[in-house]
């Protein structure tokens, strides 16, 4: 049974980015672990710890109980993240929290909380171990939750991810949220999900739970005994038990295709383009099932298998070879308890699908073919071939905007930078800060460049973040991605204080109230914080001022000081966004007190108002006693 | 140049996501259940309010004898519908005038209106989505329900429609009004490859009206089809041969989304022309002759419990009959949304048809995407020609227009340049949605609206300047020379401020920095004209001047004129220096609202404000 990661023959090697790592063996072993873990009496969650070399084995027990799994308050039976720091990071653009299925998130949490699950694994990570969290059905939606803490927890920047999951027939028990953070962190290549064609149960919580609840109170009993006296019928090949099956199986598989079906196609039709208006309008009125694939899927039928890192394509895969044709029904519940019989044949044919995008409508390659047969996805399944080739083309799209992009930028965007660089470094030299300069009522030339190259700038960063991040045409990496986080903060910080200054000169506040600030700004400034956390990046020396919104608080005392209107409370605001910036170092002086600079002008004045208690802890002494260094010959 | 074709098609996808969300079902079911209703259902179902229309109650008023087609204008004397819902050639919208009065009758006889306040009352902190459904007669109740919640623009989250086997209800225009408001998406007609009820009115209603009454019955359950079936007959044929002439003259066009089921599948169509042909091409393949034909015609309109049901069994089952071949993806999703539809894929004009289609939204895409890079371009143009103004006022102390009419510096030929750059940016974008070769809610998209309105306002009055400055006096810029651009670009801010309500549109508190009305220095210049004109003694332009003194009070009033017009030396003050010394001569006691506004614009000047 002992393997060694990377030993592994060149046919046996599934993966693309950790291909040396699962191989063959390896999810032979974790199946075989995943399903013994069921036997016996108990069914309370837990777990076991291997050994296998240097790899460390957690598998993972979770409760079939139809309790556990259909009953909730919620449509789908999902909650929100909550109790545990170590995923509450996800959160979507609105910061709202992840949601998860919360059958399987309490059971989790049971374990994290109450074994020495935590202790184990992170005394094996600290050994240097591989650390394997594996798991058979509602076991392996535990490991997957276990796989997101223990990466949160002993991650560091530079060290080799060493934690894995593999897991076998698991049901989706995370949102999109939860999807999208995975793919964010680079994490998908962690996560190795084993299911069979046309095992039922890994894509029931496609459906609500109403709809399935009644078939699965009989039929997940059933299922329950069946694992738990596998060990009898170890090695025999076909039904695991001669007890017959429940009724009602047919509809009861139907009703989960059906629902699979709504959420694949809504997935698939809202993406294309041109797209049918009423997708959207009735997409508002039905609440489909929340929660999408993450990490890499190996499909297997019984005699081989495909293995799949587009993310876009495991959904329409999870559907396609789910229906029915020719089928006997009992084999969409046998094939769930069936992996330990069915994988150590399958696993010795797997064919990696690469590029989906340029896969054949007629097979040329008879490997791919011999394989896509079985699962119902071969040629003569055309809709099924359509649907894979779209997704090939979403992922080829994405990668495609970043290297254009990458293009874009330097050839258009460097200029404008550089110019705006420069003037900033003029109005310093002319005795002026240039935020100061650009909002002066008599306008140089050369204020006028720097508002067309604004100008030119928020054009193209607008492309980039209303055309292609918000509708998804960007990988879910983007935003990770150092360079562009980067390039952005050095825009934000450089040129949103012409943003203000333009809004206040203009006097648009006298429309509209406070600067409201564009969503452009928004999202980079997230892209850099959701960055910080993980990186602790070293903050960069103050060449520019580190809060690009500062400007927009002075201007508003600035207004209150022409009215000679001292306010506590926007005094009060200003102090707040001043102080972080003083202790972090992160105030530029240069453009803040040079001249007849606003800040300065408005410090000075809001400091004459103030009791001298107020004084005594007010973030603005250190720029009344500020002394610009006398140049240094 | 070869079309644009889209890589992908969409139309089965759409149709199975509509099918397995179980919306359709639960929209049959409500229908059926308002069967006995004599004016309409409302339930609560998962948190969406189903209103349901009976499909065969108060038939004799469907039965009218107006035009040959039955069909009529859509705003009545009581305007239930408002005169937005017109084409584009500002003629109103026609319906069914049959449809109308089901609607109507139940809009005037029933508490409908009142039941509907609890979802449409804007105090309701969260409103519940609602949907109109209906099945025959009851789908263009349905469908005229549905419309007036969109058009009286009642709640934030709109209403969706969907109908079994529903007559078409209106024409061309109402399907611009649809298109042009972006609502195609609010309607889902679901349409059985045989059921003849969605095309009967592309026959004349004369010559099925009596047939109808007579077929009414068998629908309702009350006779058996051995009785009816030479109305049945009749009226298939007189179907079939007006498809077969098409003569053009029918008005009715289909819009929003179609959903066609056969034995096959389902599949969904969304233009409207394209909706229209495969209405003829799944009606026309069938022979005529055939009596089980003819009846499957009838049946199945009372038959869609098991249309839906034996379409969901078909995409769950996954089976398939034909295998296209083709190298291209698009090309084969159109096989297999002809083939779903039950049409064939050797139906050569409907593969064309629907795959034109596809190609014409995705050029249409595709060339807004285009135009939205240029506009980023151009906002440069647009800062460069608004520093042309602020360094005119500033640095010459002279209003733009002038400067711009005078042509004198440098900088006035190179905001010639600019202004002849964005004249070009903006009739390529008429030039292209004239020829409809943008989406068809371009129009109505606030983004190219504002864009379209701040250019205006900007740079008209150069093209008014220059305009007076070559033609020497002899012509009217208004009547002769304002470029369409103007008038499309005026016309399209103009009802979309119809559409916005009453309260967001409050009153100014701040002048306007750009005139709100472009076309002002036009007018100054036709009163300097009038003014001069007057002296030399044609008295009846008088008139002309006093409208023009109104109507700047007015704008005035309203803070809608900027600044610059009041400049010292401009255009207009020369004007009013002018026609103030022409008054005083008339009468030295003349005073007027503008006067007083004059004298304290200048009196604020005078001390430096």
């Amino acid at each position: 049974m002992a393997f060694v990661a990377g030993s592994s023959t060149p046919e046996s090697r599934l993966m693309g980015g950790s291909e040396t790592f699962y191989s063959a063996s390896l999810l032979s072993a974790a199946c075989n672990l995943s399903c013994s873990v069921y036997i016996g009496e108990r069914d309370d969650p837990s777990y076991v710890r291997t050994d296998i070399g240097n790899t460390v084995v957690f598998a993972f027990r979770g409760s079939l109980d139809p309790q556990v799994v259909t009953s909730a308050t919620t449509k789908y039976g999902e909650c929100h993240i909550h109790d545990i720091d170590c995923l509450e990071w996800m959160k979507d653009g609105n910061n709202q929290p992840a949601s998860v299925h919360k059958g399987a998130f309490s059971q989790f949490l049971d374990i994290w909380n109450n074994s020495p699950l935590q202790e184990e694994a992170g005394l094996d990570c600290e050994r240097g171990k591989t650390v394997v969290f594996t798991g058979h059905s509602m076991g392996g939606a535990i490991a997957s939750l276990a796989t997101l803490c223990m990466l949160d927890k002993q991650l560091q920047p530079g060290k080799p991810k060493s934690i894995f999951c593999i897991t076998f027939g698991f049901p989706l028990i995370g949102d999109e949220v939860v999807a999208r953070a995975v793919r964010r962190k680079r994490w998908a290549d962690q996560f190795c999900h084993v299911v069979l064609g046309r095992d039922a149960f890994s894509r029931i919580l496609l459906a609500p739970c109403i709809s399935v609840r009644k078939p699965l109170e009989a039929l997940l009993p059933y299922l329950k005994r069946s694992m738990q006296s596998a060990g009898d019928s170890m090695g025999s090949t076909d039904t695991p038990m001669e007890e017959a099956l429940p009724e009602g199986i047919a509809e009861f598989v139907g009703t989960v295709i059906q629902h699979c079906s709504a959420v694949v196609n809504y997935s698939s039709a809202a993406k294309m383009s041109p797209n049918n208006p009423s997708i959207a309008v009735v997409k508002s009125l039905v609440k489909l099932s929340p929660y999408r694939p993450f990490g890499h899927y190996v499909f297997c039928s019984r005699t081989g298998g495909i293995s799949i890192e587009n993310h876009f394509a495991v959904l329409p895969i999870l559907y396609y070879a789910l229906q029915t044709s020719d089928v006997n029904s009992e084999q969409f519940i046998l094939e769930h308890v069936g992996y330990n019989h069915i994988l150590p044949n399958a696993l010795q044919n797997i064919v990696k699908l690469q590029e989906l995008s340029d896969l054949p409508l007629s097979d040329a390659d008879s490997r791919i073919a011999t394989q896509m047969d079985p699962l119902g996805l071969g040629i003569q399944n055309c809709q099924a071939r359509l649907s894979l080739s779209a997704a090939g083309q979403l992922q080829k799209q994405q990668r495609e905007n970043v290297s254009k992009l990458e293009d874009e930028y330097q050839a258009k965007m460097e200029i404008p930078m550089n110019i705006l660089e420069d003037y900033r470094s003029l109005c310093i030299r002319d005795g002026s800060g240039y935020v100061d300069a650009f909002k002066k009522k008599e306008r140089r030339d050369r204020d006028f460049q720097a508002n067309l190259k604004r100008l030119e700038l928020a054009g193209w960063w607008d492309e980039i973040i209303l055309n292609k991040f918000d509708k998804d045409e960007l990988p879910d990496d983007f935003q990770c991605s150092e360079e562009w986080i980067r390039r952005g903060t050095q825009y934000r910080l450089l040129v949103e204080p012409l943003d203000i200054a333009n809004y206040y000169r203009l006097g648009k506040n006298e429309d509209s109230g406070i600067y409201g600030r564009p969503s452009r700004y928004k999202t980079l400034q997230k892209w850099l914080e959701d960055n910080e956390e993980n990186k602790q990046l070293q903050p960069p020396p103050a060449m520019l001022t580190q809060d690009s919104c500062l400007w927009a608080y002075v201007e508003e005392n600035a207004c209150l000081m022409d009215k000679n209107n001292y306010s506590d409370e926007k005094r009060i605001e200003l102090e707040n966004r001043v102080r972080p910036l003083i202790d972090s170092h992160g105030l530029c002086m240069e453009d803040f007190m040079t001249g007849e600079s606003t800040f300065k002008m408005v410090v000075n004045w809001l400091w004459t108002h103030m009791s001298p208690a107020q004084q005594a802890t007010s973030p603005f002494r250190s720029i009344i006693y500020y002394r610009p260094p006398t140049a240094q010959n | 140049m070869e079309p644009d074709s889209p890589l992908f098609t969409v139309g089965q996808e759409s149709a199975t996501f509509l099918l397995s969300c179980g919306i359709l079902s639960k929209a049959w079911e409500v229908s059926r259940l308002a069967s006995n209703s004599k004016s309409f259902t409302l339930n609560e179902y998962e948190g969406v309010a189903y209103v349901a229309f009976p499909s065969f109650h108060n038939i004799e008023t469907f039965l009218v004898k107006e035009r040959k087609y039955g069909e009529g204008n859509i705003q009545t004397d009581n305007k239930v519908f408002s005169d937005c819902l017109k084409g584009n050639d500002d003629q109103p919208a026609l319906v069914h005038q049959g449809a109308l009065k089901l609607f109507l009758h139940i809009m005037e006889n029933t508490d409908f209106k009142t039941k509907l306040q609890m979802y449409t009352d804007s105090k309701q902190r969260k409103l519940k989505p609602i949907m109109f459904v209906g099945h025959s007669l009851g789908g263009v109740v349905a469908t005229l329900a549905t419309l007036w919640v969109l058009e009286k623009r009642l709640r934030q989250s709109s209403p969706f429609c969907i109908t079994f086997g529903c007559p078409l209800v209106g024409d061309v225009s109402l399907v611009e009004a649809v298109g042009r408001e972006n609502w195609a998406g609010n309607f889902c007609h679901v349409v059985s490859k045989h059921d003849i009820v969605p095309r009967m009115l592309l026959a004349p209603f004369e010559s099925i009206a009596e047939a109808l009454l007579t077929i009414f019955p068998y629908w309702q359950g009350k006779v058996k089809y051995s009785f009816i079936q030479d109305a049945c007959r009749k009226l298939h044929k007189n179907v079939l041969d007006s498809l077969s002439k098409s003569d053009g003259r029918n008005p009715y066009r289909p819009f929003g989304t179609y959903m066609f089921c056969s034995s096959n599948g389902a599949a969904c169509i969304e233009d409207s022309e394209t909706v229209l042909k495969m209405l003829h091409s799944t009606m026309q393949r069938q022979e005529a002759s055939s009596g089980e034909i003819v009846q499957d015609c009838f049946s199945e309109h009372i038959g869609y419990g098991s249309v839906l049901k034996h379409v969901i069994e078909k995409f769950i089952s996954g089976r398939r009959i034909a295998n296209p071949d083709s190298d291209s993806f698009y090309e084969m999703g159109i096989s297999l949304q002809l083939e779903a539809i039950g049409v064939g894929v050797q139906d050569n004009p409907a593969r064309i048809a629907l795959q034109r289609a596809g190609e014409t939204e995705n050029e249409r895409n595709t060339n807004v995407d285009k135009l939205a890079i240029k506009l980023g371009e151009k906002q440069c143009r647009m800062a460069e020609l608004e520093w042309y103004k602020e360094r005119c006022e500033k640095e010459d102390g002279i209003v733009y227009y002038d400067s711009f009419k005078n042509q004198n510096g440098k900088k006035d030929i190179h905001a010639n340049e600019r202004r002849l750059k964005l004249e070009g940016f903006w009739d390529e974008i008429i030039e292209m949605w004239e020829k409809h070769e943008l989406p068809s809610d371009f129009e109505s998209r606030n983004k190219w609206i504002n864009a379209g309105t701040t250019y205006r306002r900007l740079v008209e009055p150069l093209d008014i300047a220059f305009y007076y400055r070559t033609c020497k006096g002899n012509g009217n810029y208004l009547s002769y020379g304002r470029p369409n651009r103007h008038k499309v670009l005026q016309k399209w801010m103009e009802e979309k401020e119809k559409t916005r309500s009453s309260i967001s549109r409050g009153l100014r508190t701040k002048r306007a920095s750009l005139t709100l009305d472009s076309r002002f220095w036009a007018y100054v210049e036709e009163a300097r004209k009038d003014l001069e004109n007057l002296k030399r003694g044609q008295h009846q332009r008088l008139q002309n001047l006093e409208k023009f003194e109104e109507y700047v009070t007015t704008m005035e009033k309203a803070l809608s004129i900027s600044s610059d017009v009041f400049m010292k030396g401009s255009s207009f003050v020369i004007w009013w220096e002018e026609w103030k010394e022409y008054k005083k001569k008339q009468s030295p006691e003349w005073s007027s609202p503008l006067y007083k506004i004059m004298e304290k614009l200048e009196g604020l000047r005078l001390q430096g404000v």
